[in-house]
């Protein structure tokens, strides 16, 4: 066991959300749903799931005469992707070590 | 998970941002915009309390135009203050403009005050807009995981 995997940021669209989220103050769901390529029931139920872990935080607004939902990292959903990066990054160099073996 | 998923996971967060990376190009009128609000702010604080008042509002208007418009033309806000490879850089934009600030508001009471006011304030224009533009490829270059030169 390389330290410890999040098992909320586990599912691969989950990660590419928060890796997407981690490097901007927020994004509106179509901006997410294009760069992820998912559908919008499958980003709308990930964004869910994260917001329930209190990794992502979500808030209605209006642009352009519509409501459209937007999305943040929170602090707690920072701290647990960086956590769940490096702890990848340790299994990736193992792969790496024993490629060199 | 076994070691492959984590190669592969790490492969798809590099893509992710890759793809973000691909959509981080803001226009030149954007750094413009950013230039000359800060220096307004700048300019303003070399002049009369009244003129001073009207510039720094119209900076703040002019930086809450920038943020909506980026919502909106690019469905996303990216703040100066993210962490990652530019942030050596917003703290550098940040203390000259402080120095340029100080150095405008010390000048009231010297002769001339609002020529070197706009003097200093066209000076913050130019060093901001040139800064947003390096801090916008330095993003970029972040998020494809490039070092800079």
């Amino acid at each position: 066991m390389i330290g410890n995997l999040d098992a909320t940021l586990h599912a691969p669209a989950r990660l590419q959300i928060a890796a997407l989220l981690g490097r901007v103050e927020e994004a509106e769901f179509a901006t997410i749903r294009d760069i992820i390529e998912v559908s919008d029931s499958v980003l709308s139920k990930h964004l869910s799931a994260l917001g329930e872990a209190g990794y992502v935080s979500l808030r209605k607004a209006a642009l352009d005469g519509r409501q459209r939902t937007w999305a943040s990292l929170t602090r707690a959903g920072r701290k647990a992707f960086a956590a769940h990066i490096a702890t990848l990054q340790a299994f990736a160099a193992s792969v790496q070590a024993t490629v060199i073996e | 998970m076994n070691r492959k998923d984590a190669v592969a996971a790490l492969a798809d967060v590099r893509e992710t941002q890759a793809k973000l990376a691909g959509r981080a190009r803001w226009p030149f009128h954007r750094h413009a915009m950013f230039g000359m609000a800060e220096g307004l702010i700048v300019a303003g604080l070399a002049q009369p309390n009244s003129l001073a008042v009207a510039m720094i509002v119209i900076a703040m208007v002019l930086l809450i135009v920038c943020v909506a418009a980026d919502r909106r033309r690019d469905g996303m806000f990216v703040s100066g203050w993210q962490p990652g490879a530019t942030r050596p850089l917003t703290i550098g934009i940040t203390l000259f403009v402080l120095a340029m600030a100080a150095a405008s508001a010390m000048s009231r009471d010297v002769e001339h005050a609002g020529v070197l006011g706009y003097v200093f304030g066209a000076l913050t224009a130019v060093v901001c807009t040139g800064a947003s533009l390096r801090w916008e490829k330095i993003y970029r270059n972040d998020l494809l995981g490039k070092s800079e030169e």
